[in-house]
């Protein structure tokens, strides 16, 4: 090999040095950039959902202490029912458990608190489970959840449907006994929505993994059955 | 004699095995977090479930997932920096396997929440941990042969290396 053919040899070498190095540049570039844009994707994510955070929540007039739960009655055993309106074994449990409570409630043993949350909202079309809470707060204004929660499980509409129109909603709630126009605002206002998913969120967070969940005095009811609930108001008492 | 050199035919079969790897991670990811983008709040309600954040914190990451799991899903499915995004998806299912896991030994009758909905069981479903954990280790299993092999035909790394009149 002469002399020229070593140079040109050599050059060629390092050449292709120069430009793997450059690849190899780019290639930490690319990595870098599109860590950040996942990352970025992600930061994105939490920012919308800030932004979308409703920034001060109305809360109905008679609430429990944590804000998120609607009381009847004054007895000593604390009953609460966490319950979806538009959750069929809520209804169940409402129609099957509503006799004894009411006894309960009567002789001031019990203090039922409904703790309406929405996890159902995809089943419907209008996202009924959480215009039904926000019902449910108007309800409370006005000191009918009871009855409002009644009504509302004997007239639940079925999954997979547009469930129960705003006005559906108010003509049941003037059945209940609530008054027609203060209570049709509410609901038309949506003033409770904000509410539903607070209360919604803050069920997830006591680790409530489905509708109906029934605590008495704190302790999870694990069958829900009527005996069970009886026992364990008992044990309670 | 003639010998035949079967290294060549090999490299072009792992390259298009992990082509084939590549775009079912990427559509299973790009699917997972479609699927969860429209309702960020049950997609915080679903990590909550899990009951292993605090609240806050578990806000922040049921925010953050769906679009993290688009954004890695899109690199692989496109093949961008595919073994960052190869391993960010290892990352984040060898979490998805333990968070599984951890429900199923501590007892939560929970909904995965891999593809959307808030985590809570209906009333007649019962949980199906196995199933989920299997799924998740196959797809970390691709996830990690990516990490080592991120060269992939028809992707756009490769396209990048043409260019530059490196095969």
């Amino acid at each position: 090999m002469n002399n020229a053919a070593k140079q040109k040899a050599a050059a060629q070498r390092a050449n292709e040095r120069r430009a793997q190095e450059q690849r190899r540049r780019r290639n930490r570039w690319l990595s870098v950039i599109a860590l950040a844009g996942v990352v970025g994707a992600g930061l994105i994510g939490v920012a919308l959902w800030e932004a979308d955070k409703p920034a001060a929540v109305a809360v109905p007039a008679s609430v429990t202490e944590d804000g998120a739960g609607l009381p009847v009655g004054t007895g000593p055993v604390t009953v609460e029912v966490y319950m979806d309106f538009l959750c069929p074994a809520c209804r169940q449990f409402d129609q099957a458990a509503r006799p004894l409570l009411d006894e309960y409630l009567a002789d001031d043993a019990i203090e039922l608190v409904y703790r309406p949350i929405a996890i159902l909202d995809r089943a419907t079309t209008t996202e009924f489970s959480t215009r039904a809470v926000s019902a449910a707060g108007c309800a409370a204004d006005e000191g009918r959840s009871d009855e409002f929660v009644a009504v509302m499980m004997t007239n639940q509409p079925a999954e997979g449907t547009a469930g129960l129109s705003d006005e559906q909603i108010v003509q049941l709630g003037v059945s209940a006994g609530l008054d027609g126009e203060t209570f049709e605002q509410c609901v038309a206002d949506g003033t409770y929505i904000d509410w539903a998913g607070e209360n919604t969120g803050a069920a997830a967070d006591r680790g409530v993994q489905g509708t109906p969940t029934v605590y008495v005095d704190g302790e999870v009811l694990a069958a829900l059955s009527v005996e069970a609930l009886v026992a364990a108001i008992e044990n309670a008492a | 004699m003639t010998t035949v050199d079967t290294a060549p035919r090999r490299a072009t079969l792992i390259a298009y095995a992990g082509t084939a790897g590549r775009l079912l991670l990427g559509g299973v990811l790009l699917y997972a977090g479609l699927a969860k983008i429209g309702d960020p709040a049950a997609s915080i309600r679903a990590v909550k479930a899990y009951q292993l954040l605090p609240s806050q914190a578990a806000e922040v990451v049921g925010a953050a997932l769906p679009m993290i799991e688009i954004a890695v899903g899109l690199l692989l499915l496109v093949g961008l920096a595919t073994r960052v995004a190869a391993g960010a998806s290892a990352v984040l299912l060898s979490c998805f396997v333990a968070g599984v896991v951890s429900a199923w030994a501590r007892g939560l009758r929970i909904d995965c929440g891999c593809f959307g909905g808030g985590g809570q069981l209906g009333a007649t479903e019962s949980p199906d941990y196995g199933t989920h954990v299997a799924r998740s280790a196959a797809l970390l299993a691709i996830a990690l042969f990516l990490v080592f092999r991120p060269r992939t035909r028809l992707s756009a790394d490769a396209r990048l290396a043409r260019e530059d009149g490196f095969r």
